[in-house]
């Protein structure tokens, strides 16, 4: 028996746990934060409740449906082409005043609306108290209390919408506004009638009038008829003469009187004693002067803890690798008679590729831990709006930093995250910024060159790189701005979402998922790179030294294009080269190209005593990281003999081959220069224009060779 | 050897052309995300 199929629309104001609420509903993993904006594409997720196939659509968060930013067009332009079943509108419960105004635009639109009263359980923490059965005999839908934090009222949400499919008679209200107004609106839906009935047969009629008014036509694919637009103008001068208002004014007011009276029918405020913690974190981190060092600061601590903590899964990871995983499968392949070219390929192209890449993954995850947690208490949201000030300066908003600190993570939904800016020049400008925050790829190489050169100063030197790339990209944006853009800031609307703690599970939950792409990118895309980097170094076949390969060729004939920068040798240009693919891959190729060149006959290993090992490894790293959390916070002193590791093969060979200033010019050309090959399609998709891609490319490339130019030079004044 | 020669070339083989179809994948994805309703993607993101 074939299941019926019900499509459903998610719609709400940014940041009411609309996305939340879809994983709560469907188990999806789909990407969620405490503050505005995460989601900003529409998303869909499929399931089977009861007898039916649900089809969840996640709208972008959207104020209202007025068609002004990119995201009210994608909600509106859905809800009017693909008329969902059911629409679940997912509302504030602690701030239902400001949430009713999309509802009642979604009852314009017609369609047939179910409330979530979402944040439910917070509402009645602060003392508020809905007739949510009142709500729904006022406004003719369903209305549910749910908390999707806590799974609560879902399955009665989920009835809800099944009910509402189900009736025959779809239950729509016409919220009326004042009677003069009324007349003149009917009277304008007669003149469609009789003018373009056409427009009736493809918009909701009520939408439609009151979007003629406001000038808000964009959503209409056909051009409205001459004597129509005569007329709508006409009665927006005569509103203006009764009303001494604009029409869009007079619209909105009429609306807000309906929900005022909504408002005070269904919502009874009781007195609650609880101190405000929002209100008094804001004091402290939106200090006028303590605002910006508090954000280094977390910063700061963000490294320090991410490093502390990952540092002994990544010793126990390297030991087990270098001293267990590849000793043995080389033994395995000597037993097995493989010549020397495929114990080759096994040891360089797969171990020395893959497996120096996945050693950091600790820290890649400890980094995701805490960025979750930042995102998820709300704080996000307050870095966004300290760095307006800035950003006024270059003439962006704040609202160009939300995609910057998206980047952190990766810089290829980053650009995507861009098409919430209105303005293109804006929006060419921060696009042009983005490949100049440090990606979480890029601190996979920072972890892997600062545990062989910096081991004193991991933070500092990371927290360095980071800080660079902003500045660059401030420096970069303030030029283009002064000589080629002349762009205007606008007024940076932002609404701060309350500071909440993160359950364990949202933390540990984002960070997998994160933590899981990684890996698995590691497991295809990097292999792959990985083993065809191994065959071009051994190119022509039978070639005897990698540097007369082909990819020994090709990197030689780069290579003193970085002989200014202190790393001109081959090696470290082939590295580079392949960072194009992806920026881990530069530790992929060092795998291949170093791990050759030093590896030696391994003693014989013991797969049982191996086994061992690793899991007693294992014991003595949780062990380790316990301590280092304690010794943090002073409450355990870690001996400076902890310090102290064994190179293994690669690091060995790198430490050979690099100084600390060319290992730490290295990390700046690698910081700065192209961007990877997803986010050089990104750019071009986004701007729509290979001339601005290629803007983009050249500018980072440049910016890379002058910078590192600059700190190698001072580098070496310094320290001669 | 023979045989360590046919499986590296199939190895690589495979390499390459993974590496070329998640190219050809990052262009498309990239289509997709330029259209906010993905009503001209072949491929939708779907969960």
């Amino acid at each position: 028996m074939s299941s019926k199929v019900i499509k459903v629309a998610v719609a709400g104001n940014p940041n009411t746990g609309k996305t939340t609420l879809i994983n709560a509903i469907a188990g999806t993993n789909l990407h969620v934060g405490n503050w505005p904006g995460v989601t900003i594409e529409k998303k869909e997720a499929k399931f089977r409740y009861k007898d039916y196939e649900i089809h969840l659509i996640d709208l972008p968060g959207t104020y209202s449906l007025s068609n002004n930013s990119a995201e009210e067009k994608i909600a509106v332009e859905f809800l009017i082409k693909e008329k969902p079943d059911v629409v679940i509108d997912v509302v504030d419960s602690t701030n239902l005043e400001r949430n009713l105004y999309l509802t009642v635009q979604l009852l314009e639109l017609e369609l047939p609306v179910v409330i979530a009263l979402n944040m439910w359980d917070e509402a009645v923490a602060k003392g508020i108290e809905i007739d949510y059965k009142k709500l729904e005999k006022l406004l003719c839908v369903r209305a549910v209390p749910t908390s999707a934090v806590k799974g609560e009222g879902i399955n009665q949400l989920l009835d809800a919408v099944i009910e509402i499919f189900n009736r025959k008679e779809k239950p729509v209200c016409v919220l009326h506004f004042e009677d003069p107004l009324e007349e003149e609106i009917k009277k304008i839906l007669r003149q469609i009638e009789e003018i373009q009935p056409v427009l009736l047969d493809l918009y909701p009629k009520r939408y439609l009038v009151l979007s003629l008014i406001e000038g808000n036509e964009s959503f209409i694919d056909i051009p409205v008829n001459e004597k129509l637009q005569q007329i709508i103008q006409q009665f927006r001068q005569n509103i203006k003469k009764l009303y001494h208002r604009d029409p869009v004014t007079l619209i909105v007011e009429e609306r807000y009187s309906i929900i005022i009276s909504i408002y005070e029918q269904v919502v009874k405020k009781h007195p609650v004693k609880s101190v405000d913690i929002t209100f008094l974190l804001d004091k402290v981190f939106l200090h006028k002067v303590l605002g910006l060092p508090i954000f280094f600061v977390l910063m700061w601590l963000l490294f320090e803890f991410t490093f502390e903590l990952s540092s002994p899964y990544v010793d126990w990871l390297d030991s087990v690798l270098s001293s267990f995983v590849a000793p043995a499968v080389s033994q395995f392949l000597s037993s097995m008679g493989a010549s020397e070219w495929f114990r080759s390929f096994v040891s360089e192209g797969i171990i020395g590729g893959v497996g120096f890449v996945l050693v950091f993954v600790p820290v890649l995850f400890f980094l995701y831990v805490f960025m979750a947690f930042l995102e998820g208490s709300g704080y996000m949201a307050r870095a966004a709006f300290l760095m307006d000030r800035f950003m006024s300066f270059l003439g962006l908003s704040g609202k160009s930093f939300i995609p910057m600190i998206i980047g952190f993570g990766c810089n290829v939904p980053a650009v995507y995250a861009t098409r919430t800016l209105e303005n293109p020049k804006e929006k060419i400008l921060t696009v042009l910024m983005i490949p100049f925050m440090s990606c979480g790829a890029r601190l996979t190489v920072y972890a892997f060159f600062v545990t062989i050169f910096f081991t004193q100063h991991k933070t500092a030197v990371i927290m360095f790189l980071y800080l660079l790339g902003i500045a660059v990209a401030v420096v970069v944006a303030f030029i283009l701005q002064k000589f080629f853009f002349k762009t205007k800031s606008y007024p940076f609307v932002l609404e701060l979402p309350p500071y909440r703690l993160p359950t364990f599970r949202f933390v540990m939950k984002n960070a997998w998922i994160k933590t899981r792409a990684f890996l698995y990118e590691a497991g295809t895309f990097i292999l792959a790179t990985s083993i065809v980097i191994w065959f071009l170094l051994h190119f022509p076949i039978g070639v005897k030294k990698t540097e007369d390969s082909v990819f020994g060729h090709i990197s030689k004939v780069i290579a003193p294009v970085f002989e200014p920068l202190g790393f001109g040798n081959w090696q470290a240009a082939g590295a580079l080269m392949s960072g194009f693919v992806a920026k881990e891959v530069v530790i992929a190729t060092m795998g291949n190209i170093y791990v050759g060149d030093v590896i030696e006959e391994e003693e014989k290993v013991n797969i049982k005593e191996g086994l061992i090992e690793v899991g007693k490894g294992f014991v003595d790293a949780n062990i380790q990281a316990g301590e280092k959390l304690l010794s943090i916070f002073g409450l355990v002193k870690t001996t400076e003999e902890e310090e102290e590791k064994p190179d293994t093969s690669l690091m060995e060979a790198v430490r050979n081959a690099f100084t600390p200033l060319t290992a730490f010019s290295f990390l700046v050309f690698l910081l700065l220069y192209t961007p990877c090959m997803a986010t050089v399609f990104a750019i071009k998709q986004e701007l729509n224009s290979w001339k601005w891609t290629g803007v983009s490319i050249g500018l980072s490339f440049s910016s890379a060779w002058i910078v590192t130019f600059l700190v190698y030079n001072i580098g070496k004044i310094f320290l001669v | 050897m023979l045989l360590e020669y046919i499986l590296i070339g199939l190895i690589v083989g495979v390499a390459f052309y993974y590496l070329i179809r998640k190219i050809r994948k990052e262009i498309k994805k990239g289509q997709c995300a330029s259209c906010p309703l993905y009503d001209k993607c072949d491929s939708k993101e779907k969960v």
